[in-house]
């Protein structure tokens, strides 16, 4: 069932919310080994489901990221340090609220979204719904676990360096990071303010579409418009850096875009190889000034690789924001000069599918590289230039999923969920689900 | 125990965050020198970089 049609059938009457919510709590329970949720809002729910607005998304259960504030409920960040019960919605919840959707708890993270396994020390790792001893990626895993295993119709993760598109891929659902600015950041536990973007992950691109059309006001969407004529651009480096199984999904996903009338050629994007080296110079030193006065208090009470992730930020020198700033604005211009020829580019989303849950390392093209290192490359250049991404599952190796990356111009979400929409009219990947415990959903 | 160059870059790192009140154990300060190993020298190519690109 997904959201679209939830959305459909509520209206409709065909259901009421409360029963929907309450088939989701069930599955939630059920399923509580994969360690999805941090906090479930059973009771209130329940209660909100009497009395939901009539808005677009009335009576639809959906989940948000522990770093971003519910009203009411405490925000942790799966951190030991962060205990925050806020006494408003962030934007982007009040926003889901006023559209009429229910929110049924907090996702599991990376701690304090700073990282990309999901595997905190206080909260426990989150489990991948394809493969339980599998990381779900991150930060954003809770969000990627619960959309993959049905434990909520859609979900809100954030993304600073790949963690929404992260866990998309892994878990092998859909996912949306907006151009910087348009989701509001208010509300939400940052990581680096002038990077940060919080966006949907549910089963498809139409799903991703209905809670962004809640999210932000401005985005219009274009989901019908197929993808006759449309110019895609290949990132081959991205391509060829890949696991070779993953790169063959991705060749047979390019395929699929011609057949449906879109236009692929090759793209070169300047100075890729920068964009990694940039963006740790822009976020780490915002995140340590973020966590400033809980690294003068709290220190010890963070995970080892945040602990020394934020002290890295502390310690760089003030140059290293200066540089990575002028290198953002270099790096972002000649991007665009790039995009010029094309509507998209495209790329296999992650270079490897979800490795064991303690493996710190993957292998791609022939090197032992650290698992995170190895996905910077895939995640930074878009960030840095504050450009919409989409993943979109394209397939299966050894059954883990992987993923397609959709990245469009800055505020051109329409055409990235446009293209994710024609695509997954053709093909069912995005339908794929893993086996799960407790009842199914119903058919509705 | 580091070498005699790590633990100077220790003591320094140390010292960096003493003065802005925050007190590193000598594991994190080992964990910092081995990440700022990797991405200092990749900082000043980029600053290069940026500097050529410049003229």
């Amino acid at each position: 069932v997904s959201l679209a049609r939830l959305v459909e059938g509520l209206r409709a009457r065909e259901f009421s919310s409360r029963e929907v919510v309450s088939v989701y709590l069930e599955r939630i329970e059920a399923n509580a080994d994969l360690n999805a949720y941090i906090s479930i809002r059973a009771e209130e729910a329940l209660a909100e489901a009497e009395r939901t607005p009539a808005g677009p998304l009335h009576g639809v259960p959906v989940a948000v990221k522990d770093v971003i504030d519910v009203a009411g409920t405490t925000t942790t960040a799966a951190s030991r340090i962060l205990r925050r019960i806020p006494p408003r919605d962030a934007t982007a919840v009040a926003r889901l609220r006023a559209a009429g959707a229910v929110v049924l708890g907090k996702l599991n993270t990376h701690e304090f979204a700073f990282g990309a396994t999901t595997t905190s020390p206080h909260f426990g790792p989150a489990h991948n719904p394809w493969a339980h001893d599998r990381i779900c990626g991150g930060s954003s895993g809770g969000s990627g676990a619960a959309a993959a295993a049905d434990l909520a119709a859609g979900t809100l993760g954030t993304d600073t360096a790949g963690s929404i598109r992260i866990p998309s891929a892994l878990c092998g659902v859909t996912g949306l990071r907006p151009s910087i600015g348009l989701v509001p950041n208010d509300g939400v536990e940052p990581v680096s303010w002038t990077v940060d973007a919080v966006g949907p992950i549910a089963r498809s691109a139409e799903d991703c579409s209905l809670l962004l059309e809640a999210l932000a006001p401005e985005y219009r969407p274009d989901l019908d418009g197929g993808l006759g004529g449309l110019r895609i651009g290949l990132v081959e480096p991205l391509l060829e850096r890949t696991q070779p199984e993953v790169g063959a999904l991705a060749r047979s996903a390019l395929d699929e875009l011609r057949t449906l009338g879109a236009r692929v050629e090759s793209a070169v994007v300047p100075h890729i190889d920068a964009a990694g080296t940039i963006l740790q110079a822009v976020m780490l030193p915002e995140a340590a000034q973020a966590h400033l006065p809980r690294l003068r208090t709290r220190l010890a009470d963070y995970g080892q690789d945040v602990r020394t992730r934020l002290l890295a930020g502390l310690l760089l020198p003030a140059t290293a924001h200066v540089t990575g700033t002028r290198g953002r604005e270099w790096f972002s211009s000649e991007l665009e000069a790039a995009f010029e020829p094309f509507d998209l580019l495209v790329h296999p989303a992650m270079p490897v599918v979800a490795p064991p849950i303690g493996e710190d390392t993957v292998e791609v093209g022939g090197e032992r590289l650290l698992f995170r290192l190895a996905l910077i490359p895939y995640n930074s250049p878009w960030a840095l230039a504050g450009l919409p991404v989409a993943s979109v599952p394209c397939g299966f190796v050894d059954g883990m999923p992987a993923g397609l990356a959709l990245v469009g111009r800055r505020f051109d979400e329409a055409t990235v969920l446009r293209a994710a929409h024609a695509y997954q009219r053709a093909t069912d990947w995005h339908e794929r689900r893993p086996t799960t415990a407790g009842t199914p959903l119903p058919t509705w | 125990m580091g070498t005699p160059t790590e633990s100077s870059s220790e003591e320094l790192l140390r010292r960096l965050a003493a003065r802005q009140g925050v007190e590193p154990t000598d594991d994190d300060l080992a964990a910092v020198r081995a990440f700022l190993e990797i991405l200092l020298p990749a900082l000043v190519e980029l600053a290069e970089r940026l500097a050529e690109a410049q003229t």
